[in-house]
């Protein structure tokens, strides 16, 4: 019991990092962001391929961070001239080749087949647990220190600028000031700390399949905000935790619907986790931590 | 500091809706322009403040030519403008509202966030000090807390102004600043205006509230179908048969 917990953690932590990063991109600057999958796959497949070729963890992570953020630099310049709905188009599009790619890159990526024997910090700790504990320590101490950074922030004049933006950019640009730059920069961060969760979940999982970046990933990530409340660090927190327990939760679905197939079950799944949403939009359109408001 | 507008067409959609506008609004003065819907007066606010690229004529502000220029440029020459739909920075207060329009070298940026150190917190203190003159100036203190999307038409068009006047303008287009306004506050936003005229600061006005106009400015412009029609004091442009028959459709 204490195992499975203790990696439901470990996922809660990576998806949360994925989503207070998706929360600075939307829910703080208003970046429609729908390929943040594509920033966690370059972080994985980063840190995995320097580890693999017995570069230290360090590197790695570091790869992961710069790699994610150098890849948003350009997209961002492309698409943040352009008007905010292209920038959905521009990062969709660009998360789905970013996993083409890795799917053809054999010789880098392993292709279909994937990297297996992704290495572990804290494996030499043996298989008693403490390994899995240790792990956890590190997604929660790298969980902290992304909300920190994020809060400092969001509560800075920069973060000032950037919920102007949000808000109203043509307001922003009439009182003299230039949104493009901080968009930019904005979507670079975001991006470092998908790619550093990628990293993460590579050398939790040990090993790396393209199917494991899928836009559903993005979607889930979108869903964990909005049930939180977009622009709150809590929410995105108390959104990511109902998610983790939802996905988690439906496995003693089975038990209540006894009939169903395990197939059928991740459809159930969704389907409920899609219930919850309109469930959401409905009554509470600003998320668990938003105010109230009627349907 | 005058802004000279020089023979300035537009065309939108095989439409001319600038047809050789000159005007003229000298430092420090206090213009009116007039004209029914459809006249051509949003378009020409967005050609002088850059939001739209005429096809003739210039514009020049302190007799420099902003052709090319985009909206930020003109801006922080001091050429400032607000909106006829007031676009607020709805999550904001009212104070950060003010803050976030505040020029800002030091502060506003990523590095200052975390390493921006004394130089920058003396900067966001002068910021927030300037900010709550100009909140009380424009009698907004009872709401400096509160979030910009819940204040009133009349307090969003205060709002507007008063985010414009955190940029230390030179000169400011209004955009319809009495448009559903009550009549009190009607008043206090022309006395808010006159003051800030006598301080130097030039304006342009467009409104459709004609008597509050007159009484606010020395010279109108009145302009239909992309057209001056007319110039001079408010009692000459209203009493002039064009511009009446401008209003009320007939021909001249």
């Amino acid at each position: 019991m204490l195992a499975y917990l203790v990696a439901v953690a470990i996922v809660f932590g990576i998806y949360a990092l994925l989503t207070i990063s998706l929360d600075l991109h939307y829910g703080f600057t208003g970046l429609i962001n729908f390929g943040h999958v594509g920033f966690f796959s370059i972080g994985a497949y980063a840190s995995a391929i320097l580890t693999l070729h017995g570069l230290p963890y360090v590197v790695g992570f570091a790869a992961a961070a710069a790699l994610a953020a150098l890849s948003a630099w350009p997209l961002g310049l492309l698409a943040l001239r352009l008007r905010e709905d292209y920038l959905a188009i521009v990062t969709l599009a660009f998360a789905e080749i970013v996993r083409i790619v890795i799917t053809a890159e054999e010789w880098l990526t392993g292709g279909v087949q994937g990297l297996s024997g992704i290495p572990r910090p804290f494996a030499g700790l043996g298989i008693g647990g403490a390994a899995e504990i240790a792990y956890l320590g590190l997604v929660a101490a790298v969980l902290l220190a992304a909300v920190l950074l994020i809060n400092r922030l969001v509560r800075s004049p920069f973060g000032r600028l950037i919920q102007a933006i949000r808000d109203d950019e043509v307001a922003v640009t009439a009182l003299g000031k230039n949104p493009a730059g901080a968009k930019v920069r904005v979507f670079a961060i975001g991006a470092a700390i998908a790619g550093i969760a990628g990293a993460l979940y590579a050398h939790y999982m040990n090993y790396l399949v393209p199917d494991q970046f899928v836009p559903l990933v993005t979607f889930y990530v979108w869903m964990a905000m909005i049930l939180g409340g977009t622009g709150r660090i809590g929410g995105a927190l108390l959104g990511t935790a109902v998610l983790i327990s939802i996905l988690e939760g439906s496995r003693v679905l089975r038990d209540i619907f006894p009939g169903v197939l395990q197939v059928e079950m991740a459809s159930l799944r969704l389907a409920l986790v899609g219930l919850l949403i309109v469930l959401f939009v409905l009554y509470r359109p600003d998320g668990l931590l938003g105010g109230k408001t009627k349907p | 500091m005058s802004l000279v507008i020089d023979r300035v067409g537009k065309w939108l959609g095989g439409v001319c809706v600038l047809d050789n506008v000159s005007m003229r609004v000298p430092d420090g003065g206090l213009i009116g322009l007039i004209g029914p819907n459809g006249a051509g007066k949003s378009t020409l606010f967005a050609v002088v403040s850059g939001f739209e690229a005429p096809e003739s004529g210039t514009v020049q502000f302190a007799d420099r030519p902003l052709t090319g220029l985009a909206p930020q440029a003109r801006a922080r020459f001091g050429l400032m403008r607000t909106f006829q739909v007031p676009r607020p920075f709805g999550k904001l207060t009212v104070v950060e509202n003010m803050m976030a329009a505040a020029p800002s070298r030091k502060g506003e940026t990523v590095w200052a966030a975390f390493f921006g150190g004394a130089a920058a917190r003396r900067e966001q203190d002068e910021i927030r000090a300037h900010a709550e003159e100009v909140i009380t100036f424009l009698g907004l203190g009872a709401v400096r807390d509160n979030r910009a999307s819940d204040l009133s038409g009349g307090q969003l068009k205060l709002l507007e102004l008063g985010r414009v006047l955190m940029a230390s303008p030179k000169m400011i287009l209004l955009d319809e600043p009495f448009a559903g306004v009550n009549p009190v506050l009607q008043e206090d936003i022309s006395e808010r205006i006159r003051d800030l005229n006598a301080r130097g600061i030039g304006f342009l006005i467009v409104e459709h509230n004609l008597a509050a106009l007159s009484r606010l400015v020395g010279r109108l412009y009145a302009l239909d179908r992309g057209r001056i029609l007319a110039e001079g004091t408010p009692a000459e442009v209203l009493a002039e048969p064009a511009v009446r028959a401008a209003y009320t459709g007939d021909a001249p």
